[in-house]
């Protein structure tokens, strides 16, 4: 469950985007105003107020912010102010850019190809292409090592029937084919692939149901115990992330948040993607592997407007 | 034919049947008896009229989503009409038919094709799952390695079946259309000879990388193929979609290229073998766009 709150009256994109004009055209720059209104807003809103705020004033409000705002906070909410499949689409070229990827920044792939919606997925893949001029595959295909391409590649062509359809004698077999390919060692097997990148996500939400109980292990734990590459960490991503993704973003945002530095970049992108669909559940999650709540959390390792700004769209400030 | 036939009595009827010896011939037992031959021709050409009309109606994505259902359906003997629609749709058509197959058959084409037979399956789960960039942007670079690549699968022929190695693969499945020319293009510089000619063993990738290239001549390929007389059923079919799917596409072309090939008009061979409505149906589809 989301918690981004909504206003019970939400102004109009003109009132929004006068007020925020007012905010970053002021003084000093009123960040509280430009918290207090993009923090209560959703993804159909902002980009109505985006197209407003363009038409008014003929300047990008998104230039504005990130003129106006400097540092974390003011990349915060440029990346919130995106369109969520330009936004992950920027997020993939940035993390292929790097150079070598490891699994902490492919996870990112990951996240988009089997945390999100299928038409999500897809749009990613649409404004790749436009952005960029060569499609998602081809960028995987120049940047990704090889024994992980296949995998990557698989799973970001996938366009998944939407609807929870489950036949339970296919959730039998994929487990058991899984589960040789985990005996056998061989997880770069296509048929690993395929059962992971074209079956719906209720059809593998079953199928790992039904190798938990079959085998008496989690199927992302025998995949671990099985051996340790990079291939297997991908794996156990791809797998939490289609079965529990709460889980996935909690470590996600744990990870951001200890070492000595606060990994400001990873934390907002796991929070401001999940805002909007399952905040709630990482917070639970949150709190039972770390026994401190996520709000308190973000206290303790952020500060000024980006504190303020977190704390609004996870539902702890007002 | 409707607004006449339905208004005669069994007098006009008895009347037609005795004044058409060509087609009711009077018989022993005292009645005009149809000739069987007549009866199956015009069977034929009611059923061809009913497809063509149907299939030009309907939306393209539900068109290519049952095309690709009845292929699946059908078999290896019909993984070639697979390959034609996830090669020469566009990446935006392609989407539109996965959305429409999902619709129709309540799974993602992909789903279904991960689990056919044969060692095509490699090759048709990652063709049907493309999006290609459409743009005019072209590494050459990577294109010339890409067909070295490929020289170097097609010689290994005997040790690896190249429909099978990731590599190439994913060349032919995720490159867009224009870098897939360059490479071709490369190669016969590279090698002096066209890639086609290297890849006769290799149906399903000659047909991949000549959907991908130059669908016209795929296309008129497969219209000529449905001419002949001894065309089974299937191959007849033919006839139909391709003027169908590609009449608002590239039709022009394909008569063009097939002008070329077969040194006869296509509306003439159209003529030679299809009657009635269903060719007068085909020959305004194709004067649409000549």
């Amino acid at each position: 469950m989301a918690t981004l709150r909504l206003p019970d009256v939400v102004p109009s994109p003109t009132q929004d985007s006068e007020r925020l004009r007012v905010a970053l055209q002021g003084w000093g720059v009123d960040q509280e105003v430009i918290i207090w209104i993009l923090g209560h807003r959703n993804a159909v809103q902002r980009k109505k107020i985006k197209e407003t705020y363009q038409q008014h004033f003929k300047e990008s409000i998104i230039h504005c912010l990130q003129s106006a705002l400097s540092g974390v906070l003011g990349k915060a909410i440029a990346y919130w102010m995106e369109e969520p499949p330009e936004r992950d689409a920027k997020l993939v070229e940035k993390t292929l850019k790097r150079g070598k990827a490891g699994i902490t920044q492919l996870q990112v792939i990951v996240e988009i190809a089997c945390a999100s919606s299928p038409n999500h997925l897809m749009a990613v893949r649409q404004a790749y292409c436009s952005l960029f001029d060569c499609s998602l595959e081809e960028a995987i295909t120049s940047k990704v090592s090889s024994s992980l391409q296949k995998l990557l590649l698989g799973l970001v062509s996938s366009y998944r029937y939407d609807r929870e359809l489950v036949d339970l004698n296919v959730a039998k077999s994929d487990a058991a084919k899984l589960h040789e390919a985990i005996e056998m060692k061989q997880l770069d097997r296509d048929e690993v692939m395929w059962i992971l990148s074209t079956r719906n996500f209720f059809q593998l939400r079953a199928t790992f149901e039904h190798y938990k109980q079959n085998y008496q292990v989690p199927i992302y734990q025998a995949i671990m115990s099985s051996g340790s590459d990079d291939l297997r960490s991908l794996l156990r991503v791809v797998i939490l992330c289609i079965d529990a993704p709460e889980k996935h973003f909690a470590e996600v945002i744990r990870a951001s948040l200890s070492g000595h530095r606060t990994d400001f970049h990873s934390l907002a992108r796991a929070i401001l993607a999940r805002v909007e669909i399952d905040m709630m559940k990482i917070k639970e999650e949150y709190f039972n592997m770390n026994k401190i709540s996520l709000d308190d959390a973000v206290v303790r390792k952020t500060s000024g407007g980006y504190k303020d700004f977190l704390m609004t769209l996870i539902g702890a400030r007002i | 034919m409707a607004s006449i036939l339905g208004k005669w009595h069994s007098e006009h009827l008895e009347s037609f049947r005795k004044r058409t010896p060509k087609f009711f011939v009077e018989d022993e037992r005292l009645f005009e008896r149809w000739d069987d031959h007549h009866i199956a021709c015009l069977t034929k050409e009611f059923l061809q009229f009913k497809d063509i009309v149907v299939q030009w109606i309907m939306h393209p994505w539900e068109r290519d989503a049952r095309l690709v259902h009845e292929a699946i359906t059908k078999g290896p003997q019909a993984y070639g009409l697979l390959i034609e629609i996830a090669c020469t749709r566009s990446s935006e058509e392609l989407l539109g038919a996965r959305k429409a197959y999902q619709s129709l058959f309540d799974q993602s084409i992909e789903d279904v094709a991960s689990r056919l037979e044969g060692i095509e399956r490699k090759l048709l789960v990652a063709l049907v799952s493309s999006y290609r960039y459409e743009g005019s942007r072209v590494n050459e670079g990577t294109a010339r390695s890409e067909a070295t690549t490929l020289a170097i699968a097609v010689k290994n022929v005997d040790k690896k079946n190249p429909i099978e190695d990731d590599g190439i693969v994913r060349i032919l499945t995720t490159r867009s259309k224009l870098h897939l020319k360059a490479v071709v293009k490369y190669y016969k510089e590279i090698y002096g000879k066209n890639i086609d000619e290297d890849l006769d063993t290799l149906m399903s990738l000659k047909e991949t990388l000549q959907c991908l290239c130059n669908p016209q001549a795929y296309f008129s390929k497969v219209l000529n193929d449905a001419f002949k007389d001894d065309a089974d059923e299937n191959t007849k079919d033919a006839l139909t979609r391709v003027i169908v799917t590609r009449s608002n596409v590239d039709m022009k072309e394909i008569i063009e290229e097939f002008d070329k090939q077969y040194k006869v008009p296509l509306t003439q061979k159209i003529e030679d073998v299809a009657l009635g409505n269903y060719k007068d149906f085909l020959v305004s589809l194709i004067r649409r766009v000549a």
